[in-house]
């Protein structure tokens, strides 16, 4: 029986989640691979926590050893100073421990890119009526000059469609290619996310292109043309492969 | 030399054997992580399981600084606040009650993954039931964050002012209903009466060891629901097209129910769900307060982390109750706020 007194020992499966989950959380932050996931303010609020969950690992580290010295043995269920410590049978603490390694072995080996053309298709991009909303939801996107263009987001690029005037504009995102479009069109596609990548809302800009077929899925682009106001298209005069950005979404 | 030290290893046995697993063990690791490693990276190269990894890996990092804020604060709970003192703090009167849960959502704003370990540990001091339920189901919808992330979300319509009123008014009122509903169910049939509370005093140096065992333990708990919970809904995200869900139809109650199914597979944080509502342009403003005030309600996650929280005859009654009322009375809501707008 262990002493009332004592303070409750924790147990490794305890231990262990914190030090995992905490550490895989400082790794990313520190890879830079937040921003496939968060947005940058989430990344920090997340690292912030990970260093609590790391800290939490070493004092708990601590009392532990502390503990092993005074406690005999383990005992599976006591009362100490009056309440109830919360108890779980070995096996399930094991389990549910264990389970914490599954998020950690799929971010690990998941690809350093952000979300994929598949996710736009399935979140409705190409659907004007949701561009026009997302669009319509902020301020015009101020534009720099570039090569002779005003270069901008893609979502600077959706709001220039609706301009009377045609616009000369550029802008960067990844390509949609899909086998019922024209030979000569792709989408332009950069998503936007408030919080998260679940929250995550594909804009997609169409881009009438001579050689669009040379393009392929998930490729990332700068794309310079003008706008046809009236086909609601970006007609595009060069269309330059480029890497991927360290933060993939707006 | 007695049978309890021959039984008993030394510590330099201990590690010596230690050393020898280790030693043993990392031979064939060395061959075989390798290889595990290329073919997890070939699994999450296809486009659906990166998806399916990205949403689950996103929803972790975005809701466990939450769930472990909401650990601290419910093991602190735990460890200094006597039952005896939350007991004379819980307002005696059934109205008042009901009047005083949704208002702690205004004092103490928290979302709905930080809420949760909260409301577990206020329940197992001695919280009624119907009140904590309140709490748990008002807080993420009337926190002023959220409401002032939907008037943001909405500040391009005719009806802005309304959206985040509305959703904060129906939220209330559902969880009241939810909390009466509750009520009755127990009057019928009694719960077993919870052990008396036993008294939290812990003074010195073990307060802060207390706190830090309870936040481990309920961080994992916790933790482990929300990771099944993520899960089920990361699959769902790769593999349900959001554009399923929405082409449902657009007709009254159809549209609605399209969209709550939508709020409850997105899993979206309540703060960022008012942007992704809105720019449902197609839909009814009752179907996107349907989609706001269900979600932080009731969503994959959330109901694999009151799994973890709430006794089972309680969650039940709460999915059985919450669904229909929102679709009816966000109808009823829309309807009269379009003929007035």
């Amino acid at each position: 029986m262990s002493d009332p007194n004592q303070p409750p020992r924790l147990s490794w499966w305890e231990l262990w989640p914190m030090l995992g989950w905490g550490a895989f959380v400082a790794y990313l932050y520190a890879k830079g691979r937040m921003t496939l996931f968060l947005r940058p303010l989430y990344g920090h609020l997340a690292v912030g926590a990970a260093a609590v969950l790391l800290l939490c690992f070493v004092c708990g580290w601590f009392v532990r050893r502390r503990s092993l010295k005074r406690e005999a043995e383990d005992a599976a269920e006591h009362v100490h100073n009056g309440h109830a410590c919360a108890d779980a049978s070995n096996a399930w603490r094991a389990v549910r421990s264990l389970a914490f390694l599954v998020p950690i072995v799929v971010g690990l080996a998941l690809p350093e890119r952000g979300l994929n053309a598949l996710a736009a298709l399935q979140r409705g991009a190409g659907d004007p009526a949701m561009l026009a909303e997302l669009a319509a939801q902020q301020q015009l996107a101020e534009a720099r000059e570039e090569q002779g263009y005003g270069w901008t987001t893609v979502l600077g690029v959706a709001q220039r469609l609706s301009l009377p005037e045609p616009q000369k504009v550029g802008a960067l995102g990844f390509v949609i290619r899909d086998a019922k479009m024209p030979a000569d069109r792709f989408l332009l596609v950069r998503f936007s996310i408030t919080c998260c990548a679940a929250d995550a809302s594909p804009m997609a800009v169409p881009v009438r292109w001579r050689d669009a077929a040379t393009l392929e899925n998930n490729q990332w682009v700068k794309v310079f043309g003008e706008t046809d106001p009236e086909a609601k298209v970006l007609v595009a005069d060069k269309v330059e492969p480029t890497r991927e950005p360290a933060n993939p979404y707006m | 030399m007695s049978v309890g030290t021959t039984q008993r290893m030394s510590r330099g046995d201990k590690i010596k054997i230690a050393l020898l697993v280790a030693l043993v063990a990392a031979v064939p690791a060395w061959l075989v992580l390798p290889w595990v490693q290329r073919c997890l990276e070939d699994f999450f190269s296809e486009a659906r399981a990166q998806v399916f990894g990205q949403v689950l890996i996103a929803i972790l990092l975005e809701a466990f600084p939450f769930v472990l804020a909401g650990a601290i604060l419910s093991a602190v709970i735990e460890v200094l606040v006597p039952a005896e003192k939350l007991a004379r703090l819980i307002p005696k009167s059934l109205p008042a009650r009901l009047a005083v849960a949704p208002l702690l959502g205004l004092i103490f704003p928290v979302c709905e993954c930080g809420v949760v370990p909260v409301v577990r540990r206020l329940i197992k001091k001695g919280l009624p039931l119907e009140m904590a339920v309140v709490y748990l189901l008002t807080a993420p919808i009337v926190n002023p964050i959220v409401l002032a992330s939907t008037a943001l979300a909405f500040s391009r319509t005719r009806l802005w002012w309304m959206m985040p009123a509305a959703r904060a008014g129906l939220g209330i009122v559902v969880a009241v209903a939810v909390g009466l509903v509750l009520l009755v169910a127990q009057r019928r049939h009694p719960a077993p009466a919870a052990p008396a509370a036993p008294p939290s005093p812990c003074g010195g140096e073990s307060v802060l060891v207390h706190i830090l065992h309870h936040t481990a333990d309920d961080f994992l708990l916790l933790g482990g629901f929300l990771l099944f919970g993520s899960l089920i809904a990361a699959a769902a995200q790769a593999f349900v097209p959001r554009t399923i869900l929405v082409s449902i139809g657009q007709k009254p109650f159809v549209a609605s129910a399209g969209m709550m199914a939508l709020a409850f597979v997105l899993n979206l944080c309540s703060e960022a769900d008012a942007f992704v509502a809105a720019s449902f342009v197609q839909f009814t403003f009752a179907s996107k307060l349907a989609f706001l005030v269900l979600g932080p309600m009731l969503d994959i996650k959330l109901v694999a982390m009151y799994l973890g929280a709430l006794p089972r005859r309680i969650l039940v009654i709460v999915l059985l109750v919450v669904p229909p009322l929102v679709l009816v009375l966000s109808e009823l809501v829309g309807r009269i706020l379009e003929v007035a707008g």
